[in-house]
Formats: structure tokens, sequence, C-alpha cells
């Protein structure tokens, strides 16, 4: 071998280093991409609505298990990601979506006719450069949502709660917003004229989302309307549940909160001095559990047991009155969205279980007496969405795009179809 | 596969992702902090390494006329020559106690390091659900930083997570130009003279082109990865200076204000030619006057850098004196 030879060989060593340093660079930056693929089937007359993993909204019909190919938003190029389960509230479904290269976010809020698919807003919804992860909510004719800093505002606020007119044919959509302290992934809940919306930053904030007095104190001021905060100091990513007038919700340090929202809705500011304190009431029943791992999944409520599910995988049941364990139980895997509750038929025996998906893969089923495992519906594929039960049927959105759908009564799995084209599974 | 891919996380990510967490903790919920006392821990822990790679370039370096001359011997030959020539230069390495992989050794064992590093900064951080929920399974239980996530990533005016491209004024131009710079300095220092003129130029291409191009990608790089490589080299640099002996300013200020070659490399390589005129002789012997060489070199660049500083004295008291 020549001097030359080597002197290129070298040469040509050293920049195959430098390219696979380019390339595990570019694979580190494709981890600040986001995937979705956690939305949850809805019903809405006997046909589903999913956000599908290209970020387009999907629909199929029960009735022939396929999809309906005329039928998606939008038409052509999807949002990249939907996280969320969309709303659908008088013929119009509600929801967002959002991408991101590198940190230059695009996300948009849709507001969908149930029958066309077209927007209610004209060509499309409305665009925000931002994050987009947390359910919408609705109080009336405004559309509330959370939101993640906005890439467009260098001194803007670390998240937004935005308010926008679903009125058909409005001229002006943003009607209002209020700066958050932190990122909003948990989406909005609502209850009669309030909403709550929560923070990464550990913030719970319930606003007053009435339209009030044309240029009166909520006009000036959008942010009069935030009637108390909670502050935990840990962040809440996982949805809010409201049930019965109280407020459920878990966070990442692996405690759930029950707050008693109406009692603390009676309270006003000049009233209490304690008002955004993070102090628990533990007098008007609200209590503090510790889950011991981080809690993303809703809390879901059922016959005065709280059912908490967490990242590590584990279930607890939890006394609601008190805030007591009642058992544990774990499966194997994450537990990122919330598990459901539904009868199945055991020989002659109808019994309540919990259909709770894993991070891993499959969805287990758990008693609600103790906890014991009582089967399984195997999707061989993480799931990060809430099953659906209906008519007889489990319907599960697998992290891989598939919808695959079982018989409730012995597990097994009836059909399954890719929601990206339509196609069958193979 | 699998199996790698559980060590790479058991050995790599996790440590990594809990000390970053941890000193975050300690270092006033700061991530730039973290990031910087992690690196310097990181570049200490690789101190052995370090040096045992630049006993090896130097070892490499010694015995540079040697293996020329072998290659000399049979050049234009093949088969058995070819064989007898390896053979030989076998021979000659393990003479002079070098491992022909012993350069590359402590630099592959590094290269995982680096890259888990930077895939750490990112995962500590994530701007994804996706990439929060995955950092819940890689916190040991025992870690008390689990409950400050997400983690604060402003540091100074920057987002550790973004791209530096996005970055305000003026670091989006700044870190670029100084991750570049910082690493044209390191790479200046442990470069070793060589003899031959073709792996010179090589040296001197890469010396260049490698700050460039690093320069470069750190634009579409996360500023906290920029922040690591620049403290990386920074840290690189102060070790370099008490292993390999060279002085990272002298070195910096030649680059640009005059020649390329300390007076340092001149004499190393005045001296290798002189050993190639004498490389039958036996090899204790040249050795020893290697490190006589190197003992020479040494003091000489010393009084050199004294001469030159006198006169310099010398020339500003005179221009002080006319002044007055």
């Amino acid at each position: 071998m020549t001097m030359s030879n080597r002197g290129s060989r070298k040469w040509l060593l050293r920049m195959l280093g430098v390219f696979f340093i380019t390339v595990a660079t570019i694979g580190c930056v494709n981890d600040l991409t986001p995937h979705g693929g956690w939305s949850s089937p809805v019903l809405v007359d006997n046909k589903l609505l999913i956000g599908n993993v290209e970020g387009k909204l999907v629909r199929l019909d029960l009735a022939t298990g396929n999809l309906d190919n005329g039928w998606s938003y939008p038409r052509e190029d999807g949002l990249g990601a939907i996280y969320s389960d969309v709303l659908v509230v008088d013929g119009a479904i509600y929801g967002s979506g959002y991408t991101c290269r590198g940190d230059d976010c695009d996300g948009e809020v849709f507001a969908v006719d149930l029958i066309d698919g077209f927007s209610i807003w004209g060509q499309s919804g409305l665009s925000l450069k931002t994050k987009l992860i947390g359910q919408v909510g609705l109080v009336g004719k405004t559309l509330l949502v959370g939101t993640s800093a906005l890439g467009d505002e260098d001194d803007g606020a670390d998240g937004y709660l935005y308010a926008l007119d679903v009125t058909p044919g409005t001229s002006s959509i943003v009607k209002w917003r209020i700066p958050l302290d932190g990122n909003a992934w948990s989406g909005v809940a609502v209850e009669g004229s309030m909403a709550y919306v929560s923070t990464m930053a550990g913030t719970v904030y319930a606003i007053n989302v009435t339209d009030g007095e044309p240029g009166g104190l909520f006009d000036q001021n959008p942010s009069s309307r935030i009637m108390w905060t909670f502050e935990n100091g840990n962040a809440v990513a996982g949805p809010l549940n409201i049930v019965g007038g109280n407020i459920y919700f878990g966070d990442l340090a692996g405690k759930v909160y029950k707050l008693n929202i109406l009692g603390r809705n009676a309270k006003t500011p000049s009233t209490d001095a304690n008002i955004d304190s993070a102090k628990i009431d533990v007098a008007n029943g609200e209590w503090v559990f510790d889950a011991g791992a981080w809690v993303w999944a809703e809390p879901v409520i059922e016959e005065g047991t709280l059912f908490v599910s967490a990242l590590d995988g584990s279930i607890h049941a939890v006394d609601d009155s008190t805030g007591e364990k009642i058992w544990s139980a774990s499966i194997e895997g994450q537990i990122v969205s919330s598990p459901i509750l539904f009868d199945r038929k055991r020989g002659q025996i109808r019994e309540r279980a919990l259909a709770v998906p894993s991070g891993n893969e499959n969805v287990w089923v758990i008693s609600v007496i103790d906890g014991r495992e009582l089967g399984v519906f195997v999707t061989e594929e993480p799931v990060k969405s809430s099953p659906l039960v209906y008519e007889g049927y489990l319907y599960v959105h697998a992290l891989n795009g598939h919808l695959k759908w079982f018989s409730v009564d012995d597990t097994n799995e009836r059909g399954c179809v890719e929601l990206k084209d339509g196609s069958q599974c193979n | 596969m699998e199996i790698f891919g559980i060590l790479w996380q058991e050995l790599i990510m996790r440590p990594m992702i809990n000390s970053l967490a941890l000193l975050y903790q300690l270092l006033f919920s700061n991530f730039g902090f973290s990031i910087i006392v992690f690196t310097i821990l990181i570049r200490l822990a690789m101190i052995p390494l370090t040096v045992r790679q630049t006993r090896q370039m130097k070892k490499m370096q010694i015995i540079q006329p040697k293996m020329k001359a072998i290659q000399d011997k049979y050049k234009g030959k093949s088969g058995d020559a070819r064989r007898q020539m390896s053979s030989e230069t076998m021979a000659l390495y393990k003479e002079a106690g070098v491992s022909p992989v012993g350069c590359l050794g402590p630099m592959i064992i590094q290269m995982p390091i680096w890259i888990g590093f930077y895939r750490a900064i990112l995962q500590t951080m994530p701007s994804t659900p996706e990439g929060m929920a995955n950092l819940s399974a890689l916190f040991y239980s025992w870690n008390p930083a689990i409950s400050a996530v997400p983690f604060n990533s402003q540091f100074i005016g920057l987002s550790l997570v973004d791209l530096v491209s996005a970055a305000s004024l003026p670091w989006n131009y700044v870190l670029p130009v100084v991750v570049g710079a910082s690493m044209f300095l390191q790479q200046k220092m442990t470069t070793n003279p060589t003899t031959d003129p073709r792996q010179r130029q090589t040296n001197q291409m890469m010396l260049w082109m490698m700050p460039i191009m690093f320069g470069a990608f750190t634009w579409q790089f996360p500023a906290g990865l920029a922040v690591y490589i620049l403290f990386s080299n920074i840290v690189g640099v102060v070790i370099q200076y008490y292993v390999g002996g060279k002085q990272p300013i002298e070195l910096f200020g030649r680059s640009f204000l005059g020649t390329d070659q300390t007076k340092a490399e001149l004499v190393a390589q005045r001296a290798a030619e002189v050993a190639e005129s004498n490389v039958d002789a036996s090899s204790p012997k040249e050795s020893d006057q290697n490190g006589q060489s190197e003992e020479i070199q040494r003091k000489d660049s010393r009084r050199g850098d004294r001469n030159r500083s006198r006169r310099n004295g010398r020339r500003t008291r005179r221009r002080r004196n006319k002044g007055n």
C-alpha cells in the first residue's frame, strides 16, 4: 500500500467518523419530533372518530368495519401528531394537533363539521406556533384550548388558555387569552361556566369563561377571569376529571389530588386570603394520595372508588371519601391513558372490570373488587390511548396506528384496520 | 441485539440521566451548571485514558523514522517481503511498547460516553409527551430529582433544548464560533508533529476542517449539546496542557499570527530527522536518545520563551524611554 493510499484511507475513516456523529446527532434531534398515536376512539352515531398517527382525524363506520374513505380532516397533509381525544358537540368536532421540526412548532385547533368534515372557520383551523397536546373544552360557543409557549412570541408566557369563538362565520376567532405559568399539557376540563386547566409548572387554574359585560373587567383584563389557583409545585401532565363537584388529577411527583371545586368556587379572592394557597382543605373533603410513581392517566371514579394508574404500571383503588388505599395491583408497562370500566361476562356471571392499556403491549383486564388480573386483550403493540367499549366490543387504538376490536366476553380479536389508509391489518 | 440495548441503557444512559438530574437539584435547579459540572467530572474520570493516549502517540512519533525505514526497505516488493515487513513492524511496536490500536483505544472508549451524554441531555429535558413518559422509566426510584421534572432548560438566556439556530442574538452566532475555536485549540494541542509531509498535510487539513465542520453542525445542535461540547473542549485543553505540556495560548496565537509550528515542534522535527539517519542504531540506546532529545526540546522551548519575553520586555522599555 502506498503512502498516499494510506493517507486517503485515514482521511476517509475520519470523514466516516464525522458522518456517524452527524447521523447520531440527527437521530437525537428526531427525538424532538412528536409522534402522537395517543388519541382514543370517540363514538358518534355508530361511527368512531380517531386522530391517527399522521395527525389526521379519520372516521370508522362500525356497521362495515371500514374507514369512511372520503372523510378525513385535514384532507391533504396531516397535522403531525394528535395526542388528545376529539370533542363532539352539536354536530361539530373540536380538537387539536401539532408538529415540530426541532423547536419550530406548528399547531392547529380545528372545529369541523361532523357531516362533511370541513372546517367551520373556513379553509382550515386556527394556526398557533405552539404544541397542542391536551383535550379542548367547550362552554356554550366558547372553545377553550390550553397551549405551550408560542414560538413567535419571544417574551411571551410559558403557556396560554385560549378562548375561541365557534360561532359559524365568525370574523374574529380568538375571543381572549390568559397567560399561564407553564405548558398546559393536561387539557381543559369544564363544568358550568368554569374551565379548569393545569400546567407543567404545577398550577391548577379555575377560570370563569362567561362572556361578561362588553368593555367590562373581563374584557379589559382577561386574567381577572382567574377565580382561584392551586399550586402543588409539581408538573401536571395528565387530564383533569370533574365528578360531583370535585376535581381529580395526578402529578409527576406521584401525588393524586381531590379538590372540592364547589367549595373553592364559593370563595372569592376578596373574602379568602388563602384562595391560591397550596393547602388541601381536609375539612371540605379534599385529600392527597401518594401513588408512588408519575401519574399521567386521568383518574376514573365509580361508586365511591377512585382508580388511579401510574407510569410504573401500578393501579390503585382509593376510597373517594377518605383518600385511603383499598387495593393495589400492577401490570407490565406504563399506563399513560385512562383505564375504562366495563361489564364482562364470565360463565353466567356479569362482572365489572377495568380495561387497562399498557405502554408495553396489550390491554389488561383487572377486577374492580380486588385488582386481580382477569384476562387480556392481545394487541401485541403498545397502547397509549384509552379503549372504548360499545355493544360487546372493545376498540383500541394501538401505537402502531392500528385500530383493533375484540369481543369483550372472550377477549378474542374480531377485527383490525390500519388507520393510515383504511386497509385491513396483516 | 436486545442485550446491547439493555447494556447501553443500564450502563450509560440511566447513570448519566440520573447524575444530570441529581446535579440539577444540587446546583440551584440550573441545568446549565449541571451540564458543565458533569462534563468536567466525565473529563476528569477519563484522565487515565487521555494520559495513555498521549503516551502512545508520543511513542508512535518516536518510532516514526524506524517505521519509515522499514517501509522504504520493502518498497515495491510483494508476497513474502510484505509479510516480513509486517512482522518487522510488529516487532518494532513490541520493542517500543506501542500498541497499534493504543492511540485509538481510549478514543473508542470515549465515543459511547460522549454520544450517550448528549443523548442524555436531550432525554432529560424532553419536549414531547412520549419523551416525558419515557423519562420516568429512566429514573432510579431513589433519585429525589424525579419530582423536579420538568427541568428548567433556561441558562444564560439560552433554552438548552432548543436548537442553537433558534437562540437569540448573539448566542446563535457566538456559540458555533466559540465551539469551533475551542475545538481548533484542542486539536492543535493533541496533534503531534510528523516527519511525513503527506501526514502533515492531512493533519493540517483536519486541524481546520473539524472545527469548521463542528462549528457549522453546532448551528443545528440543541444548545445544551453545544454547551457540553464547548466545556468538554475547554477541559480537554486544560488537561492537555498538564499532560502534554503545550501552551494553548502560544499555539493559538502562532496559528493566527505567525508560523504554524512551535519551536518545540521544529526541534522535534529536527530530532526526528537526525534519528532517521541513525536508524540502524540499537533500540534501547535509541529510546534513550529520544528521551534525551525530548528533554532538550522542552528545555530549548522554555529557553526560547524566556528569551522572547526578555526581548519583548527590553523593546517595551526602550519605547517607553523614547517616549519620555
